[in-house]
């Protein structure tokens, strides 16, 4: 057994790492437990094929239901988590978005209203270094301008800017946590269009760029390669002690904490909720609500290709993309489906992989692919159309019957979209294409239903009977034991989640900070 | 400024090309998978004949793919742990680790496939009798098949044949695009 610590963090991802710099930076003693290996940001190779490491490695997510949410492709594994490849961009949630019930009676509401979390947003943007520009994103919730100018705009982007402009539609530069110049001693971005396999320069804000190097510099510790597998609590079951976890060599540990934060993405943390039934919660910790694993959220994602006869140039730039379109942002602009929508347009594009060329036409096999890989170098354009999905409790991650080495039992999702996200998803298709045609290519076409994002299933509220955590996004059933991430997220808005949860983690980390001797003691 | 006039070489760490490390006479030793493939070293976790036919498949969806190496990378990738594993397939939820269960089933079905309909191996089919048993893949609707889904195999081999063909430094000279590595794959692939 380790020495006691103050904070346990499970996740070292884009939510563990805030935690952890916040709460060490306030002189507490922070343990981080990673379940995946060491990294740094010398092992991010540039390369599509070695960029596999980073994702999912994990025993599998089992995926049922309708829908797939792409588990292995959206998850991290190792230090930096999904974050550590993720693209960067991060655009605000709007305040509709958290107050959907009350406006639209449809979705749920999150327990507070933008107002709350824009401070957090504004601090988030100031400590990483957003580029973009807010006056020009004419969609952009109040908040500070961002603190750096907008990135490249290459004729890949120009390219679908026409097509925009042609439909009457708005672009603006992204908001894309990249930097356009040199940033708080980090260097500006190259555009080499690597993201996905990770950015070694740090000029993309993964946590090994930002808030890791801040939680060690003030005392953090991080260790790999220890499973998280449930939260031990005392004898009355209503204060969390501390965690057992796993390390490759079979080992069952247990770290004694004073405070628990579970920040292992999405699913695992509903799982490891769900696996530390015991007699006091016999349907998993944190459960009094029945809701934990519920409400999981994705977006349905279009992408959407075109050939150009102009050179695109697009294996250069960002992979988020260069421009930005959330004209269909308003829930009712679409008729008969409810939610909103957003482009990112101009998506740095390699060869292989996924995303690359190759996978957008997946039919073409033989010389003629030869010749598409050959044309799609230097004249293909991609952009990525997002879509909102609403709130189903069906919608789950619940414990397999299938045990991981460790005897942990695996996750099994259920998931289907609303017919609401299928509809904007078709929408989006077709105003895609129209898009890419009136921008001049000769060939316009996108790909299938794809999962974006992964949210939900450990949902605050302000009622315990209806959701998991509170506004802080804490439990309500056991008070020192917080959820980091997306998770705690009532509703999907169509806007990409890791801006959002890095605000919500700070507010969280700063109220377990401030309130320190009450939540702790 | 275009890209390509970026002095790009400072940003450059180690310039060696990815390379697999194979096990020859019990020494590990780095190749790329076109060497490894040059050199015929000997598979260890395909069967030779399913990595001659894997080759065959592969090459009819991307010609070149055989000698790129697509059967000894993927040999390669069949033996490392599953979490370290490069292949494309790891991201599919209906793959499931260990991925020679995917890749030897699929093999297997496609080599009873053809010799149920052509009494001969692929590698010795007309490129018409190639054409048609790879349309029906990517359609789903190959006959008498009892592998892994038919679009899917069709497409994770494709995206390996891809990946030695045009995933590396080598491919994208090929393509006439800049590789602009901010760090090289110095080991293995
Ligand atoms: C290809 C790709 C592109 C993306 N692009 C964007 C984008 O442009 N904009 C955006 O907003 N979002 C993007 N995302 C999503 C973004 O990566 C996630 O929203 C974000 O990383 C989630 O943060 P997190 O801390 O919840 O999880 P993560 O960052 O994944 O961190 C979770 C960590 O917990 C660890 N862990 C899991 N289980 C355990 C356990 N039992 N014990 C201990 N540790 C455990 C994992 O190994 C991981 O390191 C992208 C994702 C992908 C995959």
């Amino acid at each position: 057994m380790g020495d006691k610590v103050d904070v346990v963090v499970a996740g070292s991802g884009a939510a563990g790492s805030v935690f952890a710099a916040t709460l060490a930076e306030a002189g507490r003693s922070v343990l981080v437990l990673e379940g995946g290996k060491s990294r740094t940001l010398d092992d991010l190779y540039s390369s599509q094929i070695w960029a596999r490491r980073l994702k999912w490695g994990a025993p599998t997510v089992e995926e049922t239901g309708k829908h797939p949410i792409w588990y292995n492709f959206n998850a991290g594994h190792g230090y930096g988590g999904a974050a550590m490849h993720h693209y960067g961009v991060w655009p605000r949630y709007h305040p509709e978005d958290m107050r959907s019930r009350t406006l639209y009676g449809r979705a749920l509401d999150w327990p507070f209203e933008y107002d709350v979390l824009r401070p957090f947003y504004d601090q988030v943007q100031e400590d990483v270094g957003i580029a973009g520009d807010a006056e020009a994103e004419i969609w952009r919730p109040p908040g500070a301008p961002y603190p750096l100018p907008p990135i490249l705009v290459n004729e890949h982007g120009m390219a679908f800017a026409k097509g925009f402009e042609a439909k009457g539609l708005h672009t603006s530069p992204i908001p894309i946590a990249v930097l356009s110049r040199d940033y708080k001693g980090r260097p500006a971005c190259i555009w080499d269009g690597w993201c996905d396999a990770g950015c070694p320069t740090g000029a993309l804000a993964n946590p090994l760029a930002v808030y890791i190097p801040r939680a060690v510099a003030a005392g953090a510790m991080l260790q790999a390669e220890s499973q998280v597998t449930r939260v031990m609590m005392n004898k009355r079951g209503d204060r969390a002690i501390g965690v057992e976890y796993y390390t490759p060599d079979g080992l069952r540990h247990m770290q004694e904490a004073e405070t628990v934060v579970l920040a292992a993405f999405t699913v695992e943390n509903p799982r490891i909720l769900l696996n530390s039934a015991d007699s006091s919660a016999p349907s998993g910790l944190a459960n009094s609500s029945g809701l934990v694993g519920r409400y999981l959220l994705s977006h349905a994602a279009v992408m959407v290709y075109g050939m150009f006869p102009q050179a695109t140039n697009s294996f250069f730039g960002t992979t988020g993309g260069q421009l930005f379109n959330q004209d269909a942002f308003d829930k009712q602009s679409d008729a008969g489906a409810y939610g909103s929508r957003q482009w990112e347009i101009g998506l740095a594009t390699k060869p292989n992989d996924l995303l690359g060329i190759a996978m957008s036409r997946p039919d073409i096999y033989g010389q003629s692919l030869h010749k598409f890989m050959h044309d799609g170098a230097r004249h293909i354009g991609a952009m990525v159309g997002v879509c909102e999905d609403q709130p189903n409790i069906d919608n789950r991650v619940e414990l397999s019957t299938t045990k991981d080495r460790y005897g942990m039992p695996q996750a099994r999702t259920v998931y289907q979209y609303s017919d609401d996200a299928l509809k904007l998803w078709e929408i989006a298709g077709k105003e895609g294409v129209a898009i890419t045609k009136a921008a001049g290519a000769t060939d316009a076409w996108h790909g299938p239903l794809g999962g974006q994002h992964i949210m939900g299933g450990t949902i605050m509220g302000s009622d315990p009977a209806r959701s998991v955590v509170n506004q802080f996004s804490q439990t309500h059933d056991v008070a020192n034991l917080f959820i980091g991430g997306g998770g705690v997220f009532p509703t999907s808005s169509c806007v990409n989640s890791t801006f959002t949860l890095h605000a919500t983690s700070l507010m969280s980390a700063q109220h377990l900070r401030d309130h320190w001797a009450a939540i702790a003691a | 400024m275009t890209p390509d006039d970026i002095n790009r070489r400072k940003f450059v760490r180690n310039t060696g090309l990815g390379a697999l490390a194979f096990n020859i006479g019990g020494v590990s030793t780095l190749l790329t998978p076109r060497e490894a493939y040059a050199d015929g070293v000997k598979f260890t976790s395909l069967a030779a004949e399913d990595a001659a036919l894997l080759a065959a498949f592969a090459d009819h969806l991307l010609p070149g793919a055989g000698a790129a190496g697509i059967a000894h990378f993927v040999d390669h990738q069949l033996g490392v742990d599953p979490q370290e594993c490069l292949l494309m397939c790891k991201y599919f939820p209906e793959i499931k680790a260990p991925f020679d269960v995917f890749y030897n089933g699929g093999i297997g079905a496609l080599r009873d496939v053809v010799t149920h309909q052509y009494k001969k191996p692929f590698g010795a089919l007309a490129a018409a009798e190639k054409d048609a048993i790879t349309n029906d893949l990517w359609q789903g609707s190959i006959e008498n098949w009892s592998g892994p889904p038919p679009p899917l195999f069709y497409m994770m081999v494709r995206s390996d044949a891809v990946d030695v063909v045009y995933g590396t430094k080598d491919g994208f000279d090929e393509l006439n695009i800049p590789y602009m590595a901010h760090i090289m794959p110095k080991e293995k692939w």
